[in-house]
């Protein structure tokens, strides 16, 4: 929470954009299936829950990066209810950004309760308007390795060996936006896929 | 978009859902209508958990402990006489009579069978065709299982199954047993839980030999599915003689142990770590009968795609040996690469599994999917008290009953066990069987629990349901 408050007063105090990105702030709603497979079927999960997740640019081009979500399952005999919250710090340039840190889960009735996941994010700007962007346990920990070529309000992304990922943002007014991300993908024999739906204020619009 | 949209939502939509099975106290009179005429009902058991007297490779491993000390077997518990069924057959059948059961799953002792490799106990095959021919004469069909864990020691001191010689010396014993007891055996089990023996045996290090070596354990485990494919030659060039008139002198199959393994968390590595882990377990030895070539991968350990041949084919049936479920969170640290648990709340068994009887339904829906008929091989309850089998072997029977009812070809179901017994490296604490035996006195008295009646009822609806046919 206390992250989510430096985010959130981070809003206000944005400096001035020269940088590739913008200080920003989005809460939603995102949706995760998992299943892993086998001959004539498959075994699964759906969880869905409140996400929020933001980026602050303070002073210098140093970056914060935060994101949390709430995962609840939809049937009570399937997966434990858990908290994912990303942290992560970085550097934003004019021209490319890098964030690192970790995801760390936490499930009250799991065994052992917490899990620690690395978490990177880079981003190339190549210009103006179109840059590549490589990530490593992505929304909120969900998607492992993703690369993605992002132009304006769009973006597309592979994710390693099986999958693709998209995302869209609908700008209302000066300040507000709606995004749309969406992933799914295939990795040894778990299939994973992720939609979100949240409001933004501030970043790219 | 729209496909990358359709796909997840395809995704999201198509996974097996979980059942909704009846809730509340069932009644026994209830259960059994859906099954098909022949339907098999009865108990198993293995010949070292009840035989007693046995020397091989367990009771070897019985008399050893680990480093620091810690016996091998809990408690220190030695099989030694165990319940003694070698000399209480008679009790043991009068048991299988009060059930009504039509059915009774055993195993051949390898090691007493033949205690040498050039040495062959022809009193000990003739005690059990006696057996055989006693429960054929009583209307209880034999299912005979001829690996269920123990090994002679000669066999063990050569590399047991990670020896060739062994699959070669595997194959001489099926065929003198079959050439013994085919004319009283239509139903084989070739192996009992291959995946078991090699995960207590090769990851855990917990069952005799004790190791702890991925790769080595898929090399055994392939060495299984060769012996099996041998075995099934053997079984079906040695055993020609149909003992129950249905025109076929062998069915072959292996028990298979399957379990359901449920995520811990939506995490990606929990999620994936319970894929692998049900693709080794569950899934890897019946697609390799499925498709002739043994495949199993372990991300960074075993990458193994082998063709074995006289696999393909070789399953007249799968037994599915089913208990529980676990949760599986992912831990790199551990051999089987996650921490498997039962989250708090659940209703538990006497050794802490998961009662989980959906799962039941679950698996036999999923292995239907291969198109062998289904036998349910084992299916049991660590209770002491036994206040809760008769109703743990209702909800597994109604779940078994809403599969077949869904079209899976569900042909029986043999409870684990008959008796109580060894519970290999939990020794004789948890009591499985529907009678319970007193090993404080010599004569170790069989008495039964409350879930005898639960059974005899059901087996009667059985009757009556066949005879109505």
């Amino acid at each position: 929470m206390i992250a989510l408050s430096v985010l959130t007063a981070a809003v206000c105090l944005a400096e001035p954009s020269a940088r590739l990105r913008s200080t920003e702030f989005e809460a939603g709603l995102t949706g995760v299936g998992m299943a892993y497979s086998f001959r004539g079927g498959s075994f699964g999960d759906f969880t869905f829950g409140p996400s929020v997740r933001g980026q602050a640019l303070l002073g210098g081009g140093f970056t914060l990066d935060g994101a949390y979500l709430l995962s609840v399952p939809a049937d009570a005999q399937g997966v434990s209810t858990s908290n994912s919250l990303t942290l992560r710090a970085g550097y934003t340039g004019e021209w490319f950004q890098i964030v690192v840190g970790a995801v760390g889960q936490y499930a009250p009735e799991a065994r052992p309760t917490t899990q620690f996941l690395p978490s990177v994010r880079a981003e190339l700007a190549f210009t103006p308007r179109l840059r590549f962007s490589a990530s490593l346990f992505e929304h909120y920990g969900v998607v492992p390795v993703e690369l993605a070529w992002v132009q304006d309000r769009f973006y597309l992304g592979y994710l390693p060996p099986f999958g693709g990922s998209f995302g869209l943002r609908v700008p209302f007014g000066d300040e507000l936006s709606l995004s749309l991300r969406a992933a799914a993908y295939k990795l040894f024999d778990s299939e994973v896929a992720m939609i979100g739906l949240a409001g933004t204020i501030g970043g790219e619009r | 978009m729209s496909r990358s949209l359709a796909l997840i939502l395809l995704l999201l939509c198509s996974c097996n859902p979980r059942p909704t099975l009846p809730e509340g106290q069932l009644d026994p009179a209830s259960i059994g209508k859906s099954f098909q005429p022949g339907f098999l009902f009865g108990t198993a058991t293995a010949a070292h958990q009840i035989e007693g007297g046995n020397d091989n490779d367990w009771t070897r491993w019985e008399q050893g402990s680990y480093e620091g000390g810690r016996p091998h077997i809990k408690n220190a518990d030695q099989s030694g006489r165990a319940t003694d069924s070698w000399n209480k057959f008679d009790q043991d059948l009068q048991l299988m009579k009060d059930l009504h059961s039509n059915a009774y799953r055993f195993s051949i002792e390898w090691s007493r069978v033949q205690p040498t490799r050039d040495t062959w106990n022809e009193a000990a095959l003739t005690q059990y065709l006696q057996w055989a021919q006693a429960l054929r004469q009583n209307g209880i069909e034999p299912m005979v299982t001829l690996f269920h864990f123990s090994l002679p020691k000669w066999v063990a001191d050569q590399g047991g199954f990670e020896s060739d010689q062994t699959v070669e010396d595997f194959d001489a014993f099926v065929r003198h047993v079959s050439q013994r007891l085919g004319g009283e055996v239509d139903l084989w089990c070739t192996l009992n839980e291959p995946n078991v023996y090699v995960t207590f045996g090769y990851v855990l290090g917990e069952w005799p030999p004790g190791k702890s070596d991925q790769k080595l354990g898929a090399e055994v485990l392939t060495k299984l599915a060769v012996a099996h494919a041998r075995a099934t030659k053997a079984l079906r060039e040695t055993d020609t003689l149909d003992a129950d008139g249905d025109g076929r002198a062998t069915q072959i199959g292996i028990a298979h142990h399957v379990r359901i393994f449920q995520p811990a968390t939506q995490s990606v590595m929990d999620e994936s770590i319970a894929g692998l882990t049900d693709d080794f377990f569950n899934e890897s030895f019946p697609a390799a009968v499925k498709t002739g070539r043994l495949k199993i991968s372990i991300p960074g350990t075993v990458e193994m795609d082998q063709p074995i041949d006289g696999l393909e084919g070789s399953f007249d049936f799968l037994g599915l040996n089913y208990y529980t479920r676990d949760y599986v969170r992912a831990d790199l640290s551990d051999p089987s690469l996650s921490h498997q648990y039962v989250p708090r709340g659940r209703p538990t068994s006497d050794l802490g599994w998961d009662l989980y009887p959906e799962g039941m339904y679950l698996l036999v829906k999923r292995f239907s999917a291969y198109g062998w008929p289904i036998y349910i091989t084992e299916n049991g309850i660590a209770d002491q008290a036994g206040d809760t089998r008769p109703q743990f072997l209702l909800q597994h029977l109604s779940a078994l009953e809403k599969a077949a009812n869904e079209g899976a070809d569900v042909r029986g179901y043999f409870h684990w066990a008959l008796l109580d017994n060894f519970e290999w490296a939990e020794g004789f604490g948890p009591r499985f069987g529907l009678f319970s035996v007193d090993y404080s006195d010599p004569a170790l008295p069989r008495k039964p629990t409350p879930a005898v009646e639960t059974f005899r009822t059901v087996a009667d609806n059985l009757t009556v349901h066949n005879a109505g046919e």
